[in-house]
């Protein structure tokens, strides 16, 4: 077996001669490798043990290949670490969590005394001025109601919000830079595919989920796409990640659109995978591209990535939401109809006016 | 009852390690676990906790099956290596595999992040090889001697 390595290796067969624990090989090719070796250590159990390492290798490499191949076609492994090991990390984080929060908790209300009266009474100011904020947003919403009323505009009722808390950022080797831990899985609400948001915006999706725990891609991901429009001009286009720390671009908005910096994104709807007008991203720059028919835009992302703790899932309900008001039928505008083309009623009355 | 003790450390081991993985990014917690049953050629361990790394780190993970399997694979590799190479010496021994782990993470960091077009920072990928290497360096001779403790105990209570 080793004679047949090295007959394989260097193409001629070896003379293997022990003086005292020296090998010494034939031909041109084991001389370096001769030296290499005795440099190190100067045994021939460390060139044995070399072989036997690389024929481990040799077939761990093909082990690996197989069972890489069988997950890419299958995903059969995927999902089995993904319910085990996402599964156990959650049961692990979720109390880990819980006593973070309770120490927390004890910590403000029995130790951290010191600024309490004084933030007591910044705290009362603060509630009447939310409370005034309410009574107003509680007439503006009064008024939202009786115009969708008025409008027969329909209520979206296709999503269910459910909270979720981020247990971990990027957690393990195995992690890339975009991702989160949350702790709902997929008997709870947070299938792969269900759309994250935060107070600010959409934060991103699901993207693997155990029972109980799942993990999330940020939206500015490269695999993401977003359908979205401009919130004022309503101009459609499809937003995509470039990465992380890097701004989103919009592709395919058609030129002729008035949007302008600032301008807030909001998705569409179209792509059916997102719920219409959440607040995706704000316009930084744009430009006519020179290439294509469309702009060029770059966009930064609304919610904070990185300071977020808790989320909101949107769970697709299953409910179809109901058809917009049917309008009425748009005027014909053009030359007018030949008369055989004509309705019989409509002849027979130019023939009587005649 | 010495059985029970043991699969008690492995299980504290594991959970300590994956809430440290949680306060630090990218870390592989576990991997040490792993150099202390080859070292101590305890393979009945051996047999469930390979598995159990390789399931629990690919699973917390975002990335597609392949990256601790490949990793922990390479370790047994650089293990033999390093035993054939630094024969004489337990530093250079402990060195070289503190290092060569180091230098995988980063390597495996890379490569699979490519081969599944998922993009990556370098900076933060060679940060991830260094701490690694640093974590190896600090926790291997902590954890071996918490080892040596259940496993003198052992030795005392079988004489």
């Amino acid at each position: 077996m080793r004679d047949t390595l090295f007959l394989f290796l260097y193409g001629e067969a070896p003379s293997w001669s022990c003086r005292g624990a020296s090998p010494v090989f034939a031909g041109p090719l084991c001389k370096p490798l001769q030296s290499l070796f005795l440099s190190i250590c100067g045994k021939r159990d460390a060139f044995v043990n070399f072989r036997h390492a690389l024929i481990t290798a040799g077939l761990l490499l093909v082990l690996f290949l197989a069972l890489y191949t069988l997950n890419r076609t299958t995903g059969m492994l995927d999902r089995v670490t993904t319910n085990i090991g996402l599964e156990v990390t959650g049961i692990v984080l979720n109390p880990v969590r819980q006593i973070e929060a309770t120490v927390a908790d004890i910590w403000d209300s029995y130790i951290d005394l010191v600024h309490v009266r004084e933030e007591n009474v910044a705290l009362q100011k603060r509630v009447q001025v939310l409370e005034a904020q309410v009574l107003a947003q509680s007439e503006d919403m009064a008024e939202l109601r009786r115009l969708r009323e008025l409008l027969k505009m329909p209520l979206d009722v296709s999503w269910t919000p459910l909270g979720a808390r981020i247990l971990a950022g990027r957690i393990g080797p195995n992690s890339q830079l975009e991702s989160f831990t949350i702790n709902r899985g997929y008997t709870t609400g947070a299938a792969p595919g269900t759309p994250i948001v935060t107070n600010q915006g959409l934060l991103g999706k699901v993207l693997r989920a155990a029972p109980h725990t799942a993990t999330a891609i940020l939206l500015t991901h490269p695999t993401s796409r977003i359908a979205i429009f401009t919130q004022k001009t309503r101009t459609p286009g499809i937003l995509t990640g470039l990465g992380p720390n890097r701004p989103m671009e919009v592709r395919y908005m058609d030129k002729a659109t008035k949007a302008e910096p600032g301008e807030l994104l909001v998705t569409s709807g179209l792509d059916g995978k997102y719920p219409k007008g959440i607040p995706v991203a704000r316009i930084l720059t744009m430009r006519p591209s020179s290439s294509s028919e469309f702009m060029t835009i770059l966009a930064e992302p609304l919610a904070d990535m990185r300071h977020t703790e808790e989320v909101l899932l949107l769970e697709p309900t299953g409910i179809v939401r109901p058809p917009e008001p049917a309008s009425p039928a748009p005027e014909f505008v053009g030359p007018p109809l030949p008369d055989f083309l004509k309705p019989r009623d409509d002849r027979e009355d130019g023939a009587g006016s005649r | 009852m010495h059985l029970l003790q043991n699969i008690f450390w492995w299980l504290a081991f594991l959970f300590c390690g994956i809430i440290l993985q949680l306060y630090v990014p990218g870390l592989d917690a576990l991997v040490v676990g792993i150099i202390l049953v080859s070292l101590e050629k305890d393979y009945k361990t051996m047999v469930w906790l390979v598995p159990a790394v390789v399931i629990l780190q690919e699973g917390m993970g975002s990335l597609s099956f392949g990256f601790s399997m490949f990793y922990i694979a390479s370790f047994f590799l650089l293990y033999r290596l390093s035993q054939s190479i630094a024969l004489a010496s337990r530093l250079i021994f402990y060195l070289l595999v503190s290092i060569g782990m180091g230098a995988l993470h980063s390597f495996y960091s890379w490569f699979f992040a490519t081969l599944q077009n998922v993009p990556y920072d370098m900076n933060v990928v060679v940060h991830d090889g260094v701490l690694q290497t640093f974590y190896i360096l600090v926790a291997w001779p902590i954890l071996g001697r918490l080892r040596r403790l259940v496993a003198h105990d052992e030795k005392k209570a079988e004489s």
